[in-house]
């Protein structure tokens, strides 16, 4: 890593200090909402809020059954009111009514612009994209089994995970009906690609392949063939197991959930950190620990959470004993702070930053955490809010 | 005759439609005059009104339910070229879950809409009028000027344009609306992102957007 990329990227977090305002201080208690007290969610669990970008706070969560089914509900703010839509399994109003189509996964939302979204629907072992603004619409003439999507930032591209022929590879999809023009850029025959992240300038796509030699960081950028790199090398970044990861838009860095891997046999505690990586995609990448005691829920990992162009990190501590409360790291002070939200057994957490009336940006928070707010149930629910003043949503918040 | 019992709107022509519809031209109507039988004063020996309604709705629902829409039509535009079987709920409930599988939302709306004003028994009537409510809730009303009017200029705006909706449009370019309820006549949308005369909306499901409101402001 050059001096000018660590005086780049010190400048941008001073910038980002001195220009965006940050949370108030003294406001300690996030004033958030249970927003999956509805019919809907009796004897289901919420997971994987993603908020959408855009004007107002929107985002989409999934619902899941004990039987795996996964829904989508999309829910949005407008002053202190809450508007929730749920993604139809079916067109149909009749196969709807009939209950024809309630056994899908929905999965692996990509926000297309602040108001519509693709996302994987799998049904009956198959597995495809849908693309849904009101009504769900399948994006036709895709050949293998999607597994991941994402959009870039001038909305003319997909990127995708496909698996075809029992390879799974990325691929650049645009034209017309984002078919007609395929491209691979992934070539890997044994690596699982997934976590896919789109810089928005610059359009370079970041992801992470998993292969039975271990996790790594691939980069194309720009998002040609020509200029994929199946292994950005990190000095250090090879002892951990990457399991998802965020780009700080407007940067080069990259924010990954990584694993420490246990020898076999080994009885320590499974150890999760937050790690920074500068640079990757000029092959003279920087790594740097930003937290070593983090809790993820199991599964596929959620994405790292940032706020201010990336001065502010968000995640969940596992600190059982304290609920596993959510931690905000200033990255400009080192300073670590637990935000007081008044929930327990935080499991996940989401943040996108939003205008407020008067212009200022704040950051929204949307976590999933156990139970509801009068201790009726142990189920995940979600908790949303702002993280700073917002007109009107004081008022609504029981 | 037999050629229209062909002439049927279908978005796909696929191998088992082929079979299908030969298998109705080599057999021809079924003459069968049981109880089933959709019959009119008129009705002639080539008349579809002597095809056997009992078995046709048997086997269109039967194809509707193994997932085979475009199968199911075929005996649904053989009926129907029979005016009576306009009377019976038993073939329009079916007729409308048929279109509405193909995405012929103006041609689901008229069966449900046709059922629901006949003369009935209070459970069926109760039945229908939950449908409607249904139908109404999941797709997006646009109330347009009038068959005799100029078509109402429309493009979708979303992000992936499907058969389905493309179809729609067609049918909104070429002003074959229907009476969307109430004596408005317009068509069924899907919910989406739409340009409807140079205005962009974003139509919800359950929503009615009346095009001669707008109008007259």
């Amino acid at each position: 890593m050059t001096i000018g990329q660590i005086g780049r990227g010190a400048l941008l977090l001073l910038l980002a200090a001195l220009l965006i305002p940050g949370p108030a201080q003294g406001a300690d208690t996030v004033p958030l909402r249970l927003v999956t007290d509805i019919a809907a969610m009796e004897g289901r669990q919420a997971q994987r809020p993603l908020w959408a970008p855009g004007s107002t706070p929107r985002l989409v969560h999934e619902i899941t059954d004990r039987d795996r089914s996964t829904w989508l509900r999309q829910l949005w703010i407008e002053g202190a009111s809450t508007f929730d839509a749920i993604v139809p399994g079916s067109r149909s109003s009749r196969v709807e009514a009939l209950g024809g189509a309630a056994e899908r996964a929905d999965t692996g939302v990509a926000w297309w612009d602040e108001a519509s979204f693709f996302f994987i629907r799998a049904v009956g072992g198959a597995s495809r994209l849908f693309y849904f603004d009101g009504s769900p619409r399948e994006v036709p003439g895709l050949d293998g089994r999607v597994d991941e999507v994402a959009v870039d930032g001038n909305r003319t591209r997909l990127f995708a995970a496909v698996e075809q022929d029992g390879h799974l590879d990325v691929y650049r999809m645009s034209g017309q009906g984002f078919t007609s023009e395929k491209l691979r850029l992934s070539h890997s025959p044994t690596g699982v690609e997934h976590s896919l992240a789109i810089e928005g300038k610059s359009g370079a796509l970041n992801w992470i392949a998993a292969t039975r030699a271990g996790t790594r960081l691939g980069i194309a950028d720009p998002p040609e063939p020509g200029s994929v790199r199946e292994r950005v090398k990190v000095k250090g970044l090879d002892a951990y197991e990457l399991l998802s990861l965020t780009i700080v838009q407007g940067t080069d860095e990259v924010l990954l959930y990584a694993r420490v891997p246990r020898s076999e046999g080994s009885t320590e505690p499974e150890r999760r950190m937050l790690l920074s990586v500068v640079g990757g995609g000029s092959g003279n990448g920087a790594m740097t620990v930003l937290a070593g005691d983090i809790y993820l829920p199991s599964g596929m990992a959620p994405r790292p959470a940032v706020s201010h162009a990336g001065r502010y990190v968000y995640y969940i501590s596992a600190d059982t004993a304290a609920g596993n409360p959510v931690v905000r790291l200033d990255r400009t002070s080192g300073t670590k702070k637990n935000l007081s939200l008044g929930t327990m057994g935080n499991q996940e957490l989401a943040v996108a930053e939003y205008a407020s009336a008067d212009g200022s940006l704040v950051p929204w928070l949307a976590v999933v955490a156990v139970g509801d707010d009068k201790g009726r149930d142990v189920r995940n629910h979600l908790y949303v809010g702002p993280l700073a003043g917002w007109p009107g949503w004081q008022e609504g918040v029981k | 005759m037999r050629v229209e019992m062909c002439s049927f709107r279908s978005f796909r022509l696929s191998g088992r439609l082929l079979v299908a519809c030969s298998l109705l031209l080599l057999t021809g109507c079924p003459l069968s005059s049981g109880t089933g039988t959709v019959s009119s004063g008129s009705a002639t020996a080539d008349s579809p009104c002597r095809r056997s309604l009992d078995g046709d709705l048997k086997t269109a629902r039967d194809r509707l339910s193994r997932g085979h829409p475009d199968e199911a039509l075929v005996y649904v535009e053989a009926l129907r070229a029979c005016r009576s079987v306009n009377e019976s709920l038993e073939f329009l409930e079916l007729a409308s879950g048929v279109y509405e599988e193909l995405g012929d939302l103006n041609q689901s709306w008229w069966a449900l809409y046709t059922a629901s004003r006949l003369n009935n028994t209070p459970d069926n009537i109760a039945r229908m009028a939950a449908r409607l409510s249904s139908f109404e809730a999941s797709y997006t009303r646009l109330v347009a000027f009038g068959p005799a009017a100029t078509p109402v200029d429309i493009n979708y705006m979303g992000a992936v344009l499907d058969d389905a909706t493309y179809a729609v449009l067609q049918k909104v370019s070429a002003n074959e609306g229907v009476d969307v309820g109430a004596g408005r006549w317009g068509f069924w949308l899907f919910p989406g992102r739409y340009e409807i005369m140079g205005v962009r909306h974003t139509l919800l499901a359950g929503q009615t957007l009346d095009l001669n409101a707008r109008k007259s402001r």
